[in-house]
């Protein structure tokens, strides 16, 4: 059992070094800071972009033509709907919107609550108008006509996720928009009220229209975690790279103060102090060094994305196109922490107290005699 | 020994208050926003804006 005054000493040594802890508690804090971050804002992104999701419905069928989207008529509604297990079929139209003046997209999709010459817009789409000065209405080029629509409503904040670069409009000012003629459909949302069919209804409609693509929510689920994946892959290599090369500059930074620390220590171990002695006051100081620069780095990103909703990395994940003034949902994974936790803190150790048990059982009395 | 209790003590001030924050986040009221609008809008996709170089050249405004 450790004392109370070993300890102390222990703290009082790790003051007088100071100097010489102090890279290895900045360097620390600074990986699990940036890895935190990163896995913080992953997370979070994840976990509003599937609560949309649980509302999506049971499939979502788009039609393919050499490759890109392609418009579907009233007869694919028919022919879903005709399936065994299906509910029923909606069509709807969505599409992309180039406003040059900007050099921006705009993603356009068809909502059947609004009227014909009103649209609700996201909050950059808002500010990249504004700039502009359409302010109260937006006159939309088409190769046809220009088709002046009032901007009635601005999106609220919560939803700057999905409707940042959104503009909604009634489905036929949509229609108009985008080139497409009355009865045409951009995608068609069907309903399946029996989860265990939803597979077999997809595989049917893909054989009716091999050229169509049927995403079911199981499969839009997995493509949000594939988007945000950033704990496997290239990603899990660049993290341990970055702690592989951390700890073997802390093992030579280490090796190193220890060298010049061996009268030191010689005079511990001359004092009565055992090698297990040495190993435990190494231990008491790195473990106060590692475990701060842990919860400081923890801490810090926290505020940083979650407080802050992360200046500058946040448009690592959304783009900088368009301005996106996100709030980030705090979404902590205590399992990932926990992990972060153990292949940080731990190797940390290992790598510094290994230098000190190396000098400990070394011959004391040449370094006395230096 | 009174500068451990120190620094326990200011990480748990720092984690109170990061607690206290997560609490009082309205991430019920969030939920609710992306709910009412994912009722008409069923199929939402991420709104992820990334350079389009390739049309810059069509530009005729900066």
């Amino acid at each position: 059992m450790l004392s109370k005054n070993f300890v102390e000493y222990a703290i009082l040594l790790l003051f007088k070094d100071r100097n010489d802890h102090l890279f290895s508690f900045l360097i620390f804090s600074f990986i699990v800071f940036i890895l935190s971050s990163v896995l913080f804002i992953s997370d979070s992104l994840q976990y509003d972009l599937i609560q949309s999701i649980k509302s999506q419905p049971e499939i979502v069928v788009e039609n393919t033509r050499a490759g890109r989207a392609y418009q579907m008529h009233e007869g694919y509604v028919y022919d879903a709907s005709k399936i065994t297990g299906v509910s029923s079929v909606e069509g709807v139209v969505e599409g992309y919107y180039y406003f040059a003046q900007k050099r921006l997209w705009f993603h356009i999709i068809g909502d059947a609550r609004l009227a014909k010459n009103e649209m609700l817009i996201g909050q950059g789409v808002q500010k990249a108008m504004a700039e502009l000065y359409y302010k109260d209405e937006f006159h939309f080029l088409t190769e046809e006509r220009l088709i002046k629509v009032k901007i009635n409503k601005i999106a609220p904040k919560g939803t700057n996720i999905l409707s940042n670069d959104a503009i909604f409009l009634n489905p036929n000012t949509a229609r108009a928009v985008l080139g497409m003629e009355m009865d045409e459909y951009s995608k068609l949302y069907v309903s399946v009220p029996n989860p265990n069919e939803v597979g077999n209804v997809a595989l049917k409609i893909v054989e009716i229209y091999p050229t169509a693509k049927a995403t079911t929510q199981a499969d839009a689920i997995g493509a949000v975690r594939h988007l945000y994946y950033y704990k496997g892959g290239i990603f899990m290599i660049l993290y341990v790279v970055s702690l592989v090369s951390f700890f073997i500059l802390l093992k030579n930074q280490i090796g190193l103060v220890y060298g010049e620390k061996k009268k030191e220590i010689a005079i511990l171990r001359s004092l009565g102090f055992c090698i297990k002695d040495i190993i435990a006051l190494k231990f008491i100081q790195n473990t106060v060094v590692s475990l701060s620069a842990y919860l400081l780095g923890v801490a810090l990103s926290y505020i940083y994305v979650f407080m802050f909703n992360a200046p500058y990395l946040r448009t690592i994940f959304l783009g900088n196109e368009l301005e996106n003034s996100i709030s980030l949902t705090p979404v902590v994974d205590v399992n990932l922490l926990f992990l972060i936790f153990l292949f940080g803190v731990i190797p940390f150790l290992a790598f510094v107290i290994l230098p000190a048990w190396k000098i400990a059982i070394s011959d004391m009395s040449e370094a006395v005699k230096s | 020994m009174k500068f451990l209790a120190m620094l326990a003590a200011s990480f748990s001030l720092i984690y109170c208050v990061m607690a206290v924050h997560m609490v009082q986040f309205p991430t019920q009221k969030k939920a609710e926003e992306i709910q009412a609008l994912s009722l008409h809008v069923k199929d939402a996709k991420a709104s992820l804006s990334f350079p389009t170089n390739a049309y810059q050249r069509f530009v005729y405004a900066q």
